[in-house]
C-alpha cells in the first residue's frame, strides 16, 4: 500500500470524533455495567512533518489515542486517517504495509526492550519482521539507525544487551528500533518519563534532530508543557478525554483558554523565588 | 540548631573484580526544620547518601570513612540495636518508587499499624488506627479510604500514604528519595506542596534527593549538586540559581525546560549523557565533559572554595 496524500490534504494524519470507552470488566461474568469513557469525541489533524504534542495528566486519555492511531486497539466509533486511508479498516497485507509507516517509541526503555536481545538484533528485528531489506543491506541499516539515534560508534553497540547500557542509551536504542524502517509517522509515548531531567534534554534534541534530517512527522504524548513547548509545533492539551485547547505551542502557553491549560501551567515548577527580592518563607 | 552533620562521607561498592567509590568525601550539614535538596543525575551517588544516613546500605557497600552526626550521635559508630531507635523513629525515609512496594494482599492502613508497632510495640492496634486516621488526614486522604488496598488507591494517593507512613512516629528527619518521580505534573505539585507544609507544620527536617532540580527548587532552602559521588556545589537555592559557578550546575540548569524560560537556556551546553570510565579522585570529575576545562585541571586537585557564608564550589577553575 503507498496511498500517495492528496494534493489539497497536506494533513498526514486526521482523527475525527473519535471515542472510546472501556467496560468494566469486574464480577464473574463480566456482566457489571458500569463503562469508562476515555476518548469522548476527539479531533485533531497532524501536518506532514509536524511535531504535535499531545498534553494532559494521568488518565486523561492520551496514550489511549497513541494505541488507537497504532490500531492496536479498535475504537467505538469516529475515523483515523492516515494519508487519506481509514486505518481502522486496513486488514492483512494493507494493515502490515500501514505498520511499516508507523511506528512507537514506548515510554519505559527498562521494559520495552528484550533482555535477552542485543541492540543488533532488537534493532534489526522489524526489518526482518517486515522481509525489508536483504541480509547484506539489513547491517548497514541497521548501523545507519543505531547512528542516527546518537549511540556512537554504532557497531560498538552492536552486541550490547539492555543490562549493559544506561536508561538514556537503552532510550535511543528504542529509537533506532523505531526508525530502521524509514517511517513517516512516529508516536513517542511520553519518551522520557523514566529518564533524568538532563538525559531528557538529550532525547528531546535527538527527536527535534531526526525530524529535521529524515522528515519525519512525530506525535509526541507527553504530561510536560514544558517539553512541549521545547519540542512542538502545536500542541492539544486533552483531559477526560475530550480535547480542551489546541493550537501553536507557544500562544497555548502564553494565553491559555482552558482553566485545565491554566492548572497544568501552574504546576511547572516556576523558581518563582528567583523573582523575589527576598527569601521567600516555606508555606 | 544543628540536627545532621556529615562529615567527609566516602561509601564505596565492592564488585568481584573492583571497588567503585559511589560517594566521595560529602559534608554537609541540616538545621532542625530545615531542608537539604540533593540534585545530580542517575548514578552520581545521591541515594548512596540516603541510605547510608539510614545505615541501609546493601552488603557489598563498604563505608570507607567519615563520621554521621545526628543530635549528639555518630550514627556510624552505633550499634545495630542503637541504631534501630534512631531508624523511623528519629530518621524515616521515602525509599525511591515506595509506592510500587506496598503490600498487594495487606490493606494500606494496616501497613502503616504495622510500621507504627515494630517501632513502638507498647502502642495496641487500635491506638495505631488511630494514628493512621490522624495520619491521613495530615496527608489529606479520607480517613474512610484507610483501610482500602493499593489497587484500589492512585498514583498520588499511593505516594500520600508513603508519605503517612514516614510520618508515623514522628522522625525529626524525613529523607525523600525521588517522591514524585512517575507522577504526573499535577500530582507531582499536589506532593510537593504536601511536603513543604508538613515540613513547615511540624518543623521536620527534610533532605530531598530529586535528579530534577525544578523539584528540588520547589521544595528545598539549601541545593546541593552531586556529580560522579562527589558534592560539587552547593548553597541557598537561590545562590544556586542565580550565580551558579560549577560548570556541571550550569549545563545542568541550561537543560532545564521551563516554561517561561526564567532559566536561561543556552543550548551549547547540555550535560553528558554518559560516564567516561574511571576516574583519578585526585583530578575534578567533570573533566571530560567541562566545557572549559583547562590544562592545569588536568594536574591539580579541584579545591572548595567559599562564593558566600552558605554557598560554596568544588572546581579548580574558580579559584
Amino acid at each position: 500500500m503507498h496511498t500517495e496524500a492528496k494534493p489539497d490534504n497536506p494533513d498526514i494524519l486526521e482523527v475525527e470524533r473519535v471515542k472510546k470507552t472501556y467496560r468494566d470488566e469486574r464480577g464473574l461474568f463480566r456482566t457489571s455495567g458500569e463503562t469508562l469513557t476515555a476518548l469522548n469525541g476527539v479531533s485533531l489533524n497532524i501536518g506532514r512533518g509536524e511535531i504535535f504534542g499531545l498534553v494532559g495528566a494521568s488518565g486523561s486519555g492520551k496514550t489511549t489515542l497513541g494505541r488507537l492511531v497504532l490500531h492496536l486497539e479498535s475504537m467505538d466509533a469516529g475515523s483515523i486517517r492516515f494519508h487519506g486511508t481509514e486505518i481502522h479498516s486496513l486488514k492483512g497485507a494493507a494493515l502490515k504495509a500501514f505498520r511499516r509507516r508507523v511506528q512507537m517509541i514506548p515510554q519505559d526503555p527498562y521494559q520495552s526492550l528484550n533482555p535477552y536481545m542485543s541492540v543488533y538484533d532488537t534493532v534489526a528485528e522489524p526489518l526482518i519482521i517486515h522481509h525489508d531489506a536483504a541480509k547484506e543491506k539489513r547491517s548497514q541499516l541497521v548501523e545507519d539507525a543505531i547512528r542516527a539515534a546518537g549511540l556512537t560508534p554504532a557497531k560498538a553497540y552492536f552486541n550490547r544487551y539492555p543490562h549493559q547500557l544506561s536508561g538514556g542509551q537503552r532510550q535511543r536504542a528504542a529509537i533506532a528500533r523505531a526508525m530502521v524502517l524509514s517511517p513517516d509517522f512516529v508516536i513517542a509515548d511520553e519518551p522520557t518519563s523514566m529518564l533524568d531531567a538532563s538525559i531528557s534534554f538529550t532525547i528531546f534534541k535527538l527527536l527535534a534532530e531526526i525530524r529535521k534530517q529524515r522528515g519525519v512527522t512525530f506525535l509526541f504524548i507527553t504530561h510536560d508543557l514544558a517539553a512541549a513547548r521545547f519540542l512542538c509545533d502545536r500542541i492539544a492539551v486533552i483531559y477526560h478525554g475530550e480535547i480542551v485547547e489546541s493550537g501553536p505551542a507557544e500562544s497555548i502557553i502564553r494565553h491559555p483558554q482552558s482553566d485545565y491549560t491554566r492548572a497544568l501551567i501552574d504546576a511547572q515548577p516556576r523558581f518563582s523565588f528567583m523573582k523575589q527580592p527576598h527569601f521567600r518563607e516555606q508555606t | 540548631m544543628t540536627l545532621l552533620e556529615v562529615d567527609k562521607l566516602s561509601i564505596a561498592y565492592r564488585t568481584r573484580t573492583a571497588t567503585a567509590a559511589a560517594v566521595d568525601g560529602a559534608s554537609f550539614c541540616l538545621e532542625k526544620g530545615k531542608s537539604v535538596g540533593i540534585v545530580g543525575e542517575s548514578g552520581c551517588g545521591k541515594t548512596t547518601i540516603g541510605m547510608g544516613l539510614m545505615r541501609l546500605l546493601p552488603p557489598n557497600a563498604v563505608v570507607q570513612g567519615g563520621r554521621i552526626g545526628f543530635s549528639g550521635m555518630n550514627l556510624l559508630a552505633l550499634p545495630d540495636d542503637r541504631m534501630q531507635t534512631v531508624r523511623w523513629k528519629r530518621i524515616s525515609m521515602i525509599f525511591q518508587a515506595a509506592m510500587n512496594a506496598l503490600n498487594p494482599v495487606h490493606k494500606v492502613g494496616d501497613q502503616i499499624i504495622e510500621a507504627i508497632r515494630t517501632h513502638y510495640p507498647e502502642i495496641s492496634r487500635s491506638d495505631a488506627a488511630a494514628r493512621v486516621e490522624q495520619l491521613y488526614e495530615m496527608v489529606d486522604i479520607p480517613r474512610s479510604r484507610a483501610f482500602d488496598y493499593p489497587h484500589q488507591y492512585s498514583g498520588g494517593m499511593k505516594q500520600r500514604a508513603i508519605i503517612a507512613m514516614a510520618l508515623s512516629c514522628n522522625p525529626d528527619l524525613i529523607i525523600a528519595d525521588e517522591p514524585t518521580t512517575a507522577l504526573d505534573v499535577i500530582v507531582q505539585d499536589q506532593i510537593i506542596r504536601k511536603i513543604k507544609q508538613i515540613q513547615h507544620e511540624q518543623n521536620i527536617a527534610v533532605i530531598f534527593i530529586s535528579h530534577d532540580i525544578g523539584v528540588v527548587a520547589e521544595v528545598c532552602h539549601d541545593i546541593m549538586v552531586m556529580y560522579r559521588g562527589r558534592i560539587v556545589e552547593s548553597g541557598r537555592r537561590e545562590e544556586v540559581f542565580r550565580t551558579p559557578a560549577h560548570p556541571y550546575t550550569q549545563a545542568l540548569l541550561a537543560s532545564y525546560l521551563t516554561i517561561d524560560g526564567v532559566v536561561d537556556v543556552d543550548f551549547t551546553q547540555t550535560p553528558p549523557c554518559e560516564y567516561p570510565g574511571e576516574i583519578s579522585p585526585e583530578i575534578c570529575g567533570y573533566i571530560e565533559n567541562c566545557p572549559r576545562a583547562t590544562d592545569a585541571c588536568r594536574t591539580r586537585k579541584p579545591q572548595w572554595r567559599e562564593l558566600s557564608a552558605t554557598h560554596k564550589v568544588y572546581c579548580s577553575l574558580c579559584e
